[in-house]
């Protein structure tokens, strides 16, 4: 339709306006549909988003948190996903707020801040979104200068060296303070490497470095810093890596660093044409999941090994013989990428296109004979974590959130209805020697959020403390904080704190404890 | 999420200027360029300017390559003044070269860790913007802005 009769249609040339009024008095599509979607969907308010910062509230608590868990348990995620009426298009587009609960003697609390990201502030002062995502690239955005433009900080929180940082996969970690949340600033490692991607899932080892990397996919570089305990950077190096793929996790050893690269390929010419980052990606089966091995005293080491083709997030963790040449890695596998391309996709506009189940799968590299080996448990799962003091080291205890409703969740619903619900109903501990599983799961309106391990006491043995974490009770309308015993995840949660309330559904948390007074 | 850039550097050492008067002939044209957004008084900023696609942003293409040094200068903004340019269509670069080594400073993925920005605030998409994107048509006493990002 031409520019006059689009106006003319809309009654509003007679009045004069432009076409950028009658566009913002025009519903945007993605709110329509979304809104539309959670009047018949309860639990799509874990995904509506908020405008604002969420001031401190109490919580109703029920049984007692362990001494263990006083402090803070912290949780990011995209938590603004329309400015001015316009949605975004993908759930991994919005802002990224940072909420606080904070467990004493006196209760629970919770708040919530967005970091004041340079693209938070530019949209919030337009008043829309002015600059692209993840996953929306309208044609009247500013094209993106470079990543840092587009940086939303919505992924992850790491503790390093007495910093917070909140963490996003393409561009820059953001300092945050950890007390008031405030935003701090970018971090920049060292001045040549400002504005390089530091990505969303950093490992800490038992002498406290800490391992990172960053895919700069229109460059085709692979960046890997290596940060001491106090927070000082050791080590940056970048290498070129083929057909770079998006890669969001990876996993270290005491030798190695493990990368799995989904045959999901960046392809700059996309970018170029005005496509999202995550439509500049293209899904190459024939290149199968390629296993990248690098060397930590020198990153130029490469080994490369081959899987069959399969999509993943997150790696859970890796060990290695004591020569290091055989590597063992928990990660959780889909057979394709539809759950980023099409499922949390098509959810920010009330779309319900469940993907199948990504399920936890055991690996083993060996580097002697360049073999690569998997098994896919039965597991249907995310969000595996570990007792952070065994990375890099023989572990037995993986905590994951899981999907074990038989029907009415993301598999096995009946043809042409959708699902109840999408996500998580359980929580999950899963034994990586003999398999065994204890497992706990919540009514089936309730969608789990990933869970942390805190450790009773320093001296505690593997696995023995609490999982920390959230809940989304659709009934109830509340967002929950719920802690279990690691070692009795079967029994329940032993404390609950509720939300009178939503709060947005996010991604990555951690526990810091209160300091020793 | 990656943008790689290019953008030539300009490091041909040219005639220092940072304030010239005009005397525009009648068939001549004043360009006045304002460059905001410097990132403190280190270093000096500089700017090229192009007359065409073909040359955009190639140093040795670059008709004038000045230089500003920001310890020389008051206020916030730094001012380039072309006289006696011939009527036309022009292009500027600018950039911030903060620790002075004559070139844009760039990441390994190439993106620019100084301020930088092109006439007309053109941008480009993963990459500099095109020359047309950037071009002025220059006609008697004119005046511009740019910004650095």
């Amino acid at each position: 339709m031409e520019r006059r009769s689009f106006l003319a249609a809309l009654g509003a040339a007679p009045f004069g306006l432009t076409l950028r009024d009658v566009m913002a008095a025009t519903p945007d599509p993605w709110a329509a549909g979304f809104a539309a979607a959670r009047a018949q969907y309860p639990w799509l308010a874990g995904y509506q988003g908020v405008t604002a910062d969420m001031p401190t509230r109490a919580l109703k608590v029920e049984g007692t948190f362990p001494p263990a868990l006083r402090g803070a348990f912290y949780r990011n995620g995209p938590a603004r996903h329309e400015i001015g009426g316009v949605r975004y298009h993908h759930l991994f587009d919005g802002d990224g707020m940072i909420q606080r609960y904070d467990i004493s003697e006196q209760g629970v609390t919770h708040r919530g801040v967005f970091v004041r990201t340079d693209k938070f502030v530019a949209d919030t002062a337009a008043g829309r979104p002015l600059r692209a995502t993840f996953g929306t690239a309208n044609p009247d955005m500013d094209p993106v200068t470079s990543p840092d433009s587009i940086n939303v900080a919505n992924t992850s929180l790491v503790m390093h060296g007495d910093e917070m940082l909140a963490l996003w996969e393409g561009g820059s970690a953001t300092r945050v303070d950890p007390d008031s949340l405030r935003t701090l600033g970018v971090q920049t490692w060292r001045d040549d490497y400002k504005g390089m991607p530091f990505s969303a899932h950093p490992k800490v080892g038992p002498d406290g470095t800490l391992w990172n990397f960053g895919v700069s996919s229109a460059a085709g570089l692979l960046t890997v810093y290596c940060v001491g305990a106090d927070g000082a950077l050791k080590r940056v190096e970048s290498v070129k890596v083929p057909d770079v793929a998006m890669v969001h996790d990876f996993a270290v050893t005491q030798r190695h660093l493990v990368f799995l690269l989904p045959p999901f390929v960046y392809d700059v010419e996309r970018s170029r044409a005005g496509m999202s980052f995550l439509d500049s990606h293209i899904w190459r089966p024939e290149l199968g999941m390629r296993v990248l091995v690098l060397d930590k005293d020198d990153v130029t080491r490469m080994r490369w090994l081959q899987l069959p083709a399969g999509f993943v997030f997150h790696l859970g963790n890796a060990w290695s013989s004591p020569d290091g040449q055989e590597i063992h890695l928990d990660y959780v596998r889909s057979d394709d990428a539809t759950v980023v391309t099409t499922s949390l996709r098509e959810l920010m506009r009330g779309q319900i296109r469940p993907s199948a189940g990504a399920h936890l799968t055991q690996l083993h590299l060996n580097l002697r004979t360049g073999r690569a080996e998997q098994f896919s448990t039965e597991h249907v799962a995310e969000f595996p974590k570990i007792d952070t003091r065994r990375t890099a080291q023989r572990h037995r205890a993986l905590f994951m959130v899981a999907h074990t409703a038989s029907s009415g969740g993301l598999q096995g619903h009946p043809r042409g209805r959708p699902p109840a619900l999408h996500g998580f109903d359980t929580v999950m501990r899963f034994d990586t020697d003999s398999g065994q599983v204890q497992q706990y799961r919540f009514g089936h309106r309730t969608l789990v959020e990933e869970h942390v391990f805190v450790p009773a006491s320093a001296s505690a043995r593997e696995g023995e403390g609490w999982l920390v974490g959230t809940v989304f009770d659709v009934d109830a309308g509340s967002t929950k904080l719920t802690a279990f015993d690691a070692q009795n995840v079967s029994a329940g949660p032993v404390a609950m704190a509720s939300l009178n309330g939503v709060a947005p559904l996010g991604l990555h948390g951690l526990f810091r404890a209160l300091k020793a007074v | 999420m990656t943008a790689v850039f290019s953008i030539p550097l300009v490091s041909r050492m040219s005639t220092a200027l940072a304030l010239m008067l005009a005397a525009a002939g009648a068939s001549a044209a004043t360009l006045t360029v304002v460059v905001e957004g410097a990132q403190g008084r280190q270093g000096a900023v500089r700017a090229a300017m192009f007359r065409d696609a073909t040359g955009w942003l190639k140093p040795d293409a670059a008709i004038r390559a000045d230089i500003a040094a920001l310890d020389s200068v008051s206020g916030t903004s730094v001012t380039f003044v072309y006289p006696d340019l011939p009527a036309g269509r022009y292009a500027l670069s600018v950039f911030h070269d903060a620790n002075n080594d004559g070139k844009l400073g760039t990441n390994p993925a190439g993106i620019p860790v100084e301020p930088y920005g092109f006439s007309r605030d053109a941008r480009g998409r993963f990459g500099p913007p095109a020359f047309d994107d950037a071009a002025i048509d220059v006609q008697g006493e004119q005046r511009v802005t740019i910004h650095l990002h």
